[in-house]
């Protein structure tokens, strides 16, 4: 049962780095090719070729990310792409308001789902927190 | 494995349902608004998805009615539905993200919707024991 529970959340997480990749794609391409959409004076550093890159690469990541989440692996790469995807973000937040606004909540829900509930599936550990399913479990006996 | 999940699992295929079915009326809403009335939807020169609101009318008229035949299938219990209906909120959410700049509260209100989707059927979907 546990076991399905944690698949789903890998399920999910892959769906919402999904949007996150796909749009920061968008708007990468976008940048890239219209520089003059953006109000690159309200940058805090860089230029708009560099963060067009910046969103560009990170949002090609995301998806590859989201194809490893769907086959159950990927789940700390999952989480330093959302933690990598919500700094660009907030370093552009002058940049792409709104688009920024909702990519951060959306990076914070693929967190939440990879760290407080794709555990459950067991796999994959993360330092210093252990797999409910282990924590269970009776010693192994030989 | 005996536990008895359906009850729950029953409940958000439901869920999900209806919130797809409702997801559908929001797109066919905001897609005749857009078809009728080409007045209404004013944005920026600047946007590089930003076709005629004409255009973005028929892309939400034909989503809306997707995801309600998906919707309902769903709410009838087709195991196949589930597959579909993430794959349509998912599609649906990248939709919303650029038309944000036409609407930017309604598109934030579906993304929203089509969270509460992808997460009933992916996280609660397998408790149903089909």
């Amino acid at each position: 049962m546990s076991r399905s529970r944690g698949t789903g959340w890998y399920d999910f997480s892959g769906c919402i780095i999904a949007i996150i990749g796909i749009s920061l794609s968008i708007d990468g391409f976008h940048a890239l090719y219209r520089k003059e959409a953006f109000s690159s004076e309200s940058l805090i550093f860089g230029s708009m070729q560099f963060w067009a890159w910046v969103w560009l690469i990170v949002g090609i990541i995301a998806i590859a990310t989201a194809s490893a989440l769907f086959g159950g692996g990927g789940r700390i790469l999952g989480i330093v792409i959302a933690f990598l995807s919500a700094i660009s973000t907030l370093l552009t937040f002058d940049v792409a308001g709104q688009h920024s606004l909702l990519r951060l909540l959306l990076a914070v829900l693929v967190i939440y789902g990879l760290t407080t509930h794709a555990g459950e599936a067991g796999g994959e550990m993360l330092s210093g927190s252990m797999a409910p399913d282990e924590r269970m479990a009776p010693p192994p006996i030989r | 494995m005996q536990r008895e999940e359906s009850g729950w699992a029953v409940g958000w295929i439901a869920f999900a349902s209806l919130m797809m079915i409702m997801l559908g009326v929001f797109h066919a809403i905001a897609g005749l608004i857009g078809i009728l009335d080409d007045g209404y939807y004013v944005v920026g020169p600047k946007y590089i998805l930003q076709f005629d609101p004409t255009t973005w009318g028929w892309i939400h008229l034909i989503a809306g009615i997707v995801v309600v035949l998906a919707g309902a299938s769903l709410l009838k219990g087709a195991v196949w539905a589930r597959t579909i209906g993430v794959l349509v909120a998912l599609v649906s959410a990248v939709a919303n993200f650029s038309w944000l700049p036409y609407q930017p509260i309604w598109s934030s209100v579906m993304i929203a919707v089509c969270i509460a989707v992808i997460w009933a059927l992916t996280v609660h979907g397998r408790d149903a024991v089909a």
